[in-house]
């Protein structure tokens, strides 16, 4: 991968994480903009890899809530 | 328990209260928002008192309402809530000094040690305010590559605009050349 494809995909990665809170709607809509450039410019294939990714941030946010509330 | 629950409730009753009605605020309107202000400040006073430190931030703010403008009041609980941790009380009072609010002129080096103090503290509102100071050049050199790893450490602990901010900043091109292989590859050491 060049690495101008591997910033649009970190730019989409970026931008999945910041559209997947309980965000204001400005940046929900914000995020979701960064996250059409970048769909633009990167191929099929490029996004399993960075969909795990997402899941694991997802998951590893998850689990600091779940160790939060234990305390 | 019972403590914080009913401090969120007061918390959102002070929001109704002073929510504008309109838009337009004719003079009646505005009594209307300083009546309800005066009420917000009556109930959260003694929760502040007795040294809530949300009730404490929520009343700094609210004494900075403009038919308030009690500055000096207002930096007391702020500095009141800031000494227990409260990030948001933390970055205001960077914020009054980085950018010259009252009661202070502006002093951005005082602004930033209020900004790292915060950070230091894993507030990722201080962090991303830093990104920016950097990402902006506001009072510092420029430097895109301190902007992105204050970025990517709110990011990583949770905080939705930091990855937003980032992100965009790798679409502009002023991501992977600086931070090069940290961010790709997983390695936040930078």
């Amino acid at each position: 991968m060049d690495v101008e494809k591997k910033n649009w995909v970190e730019a989409y990665y970026w931008g999945t994480i910041a559209a997947s809170g309980e965000t204001e709607s400005s940046l929900l809509v914000d995020s979701k903009k960064l996250i059409r450039r970048a769909v633009r410019r990167i191929d099929d294939e490029d996004l399993p890899g960075v969909e795990a990714r997402i899941q694991a941030w997802k998951s590893e946010q998850d689990q600091k809530w779940e160790t939060f509330l234990a305390k | 328990m019972l403590n914080r629950n009913f401090t969120s409730l007061i918390l959102i009753v002070i929001s109704l209260l002073v929510t504008p009605i309109s838009a337009v605020w004719s003079q009646e309107t505005k009594e209307v928002i300083a009546q309800r202000l005066d009420l917000a400040i009556k109930y959260i006073t003694p929760l502040a008192e007795a040294g809530e430190k949300e009730a404490q931030f929520h009343l700094a703010r609210l004494l900075r309402q403009p038919s308030k403008q009690a500055w000096d009041k207002s930096y007391e609980w702020l500095k009141a809530s800031a000494a227990q941790n409260h990030c948001g009380a933390i970055l205001a009072i960077g914020d009054l000094y980085f950018l010259g609010r009252k009661p202070f002129k502006r002093d951005r080096e005082k602004g930033m040690d209020f900004y790292q103090k915060g950070a230091e503290l894993d507030c990722t509102s201080s962090m991303v305010a830093l990104g920016e100071v950097y990402r902006q050049g506001r009072g510092v050199k420029k430097n895109h590559e301190l902007a992105n790893s204050w970025y990517l450490q709110a990011a990583e602990l949770g905080d939705h605009s930091a990855a937003l901010y980032l992100g965009r900043q790798i679409a502009n091109g002023r991501g992977e050349k600086k931070l090069g292989r940290s961010i790709l590859l997983g390695n936040h050491s930078c």
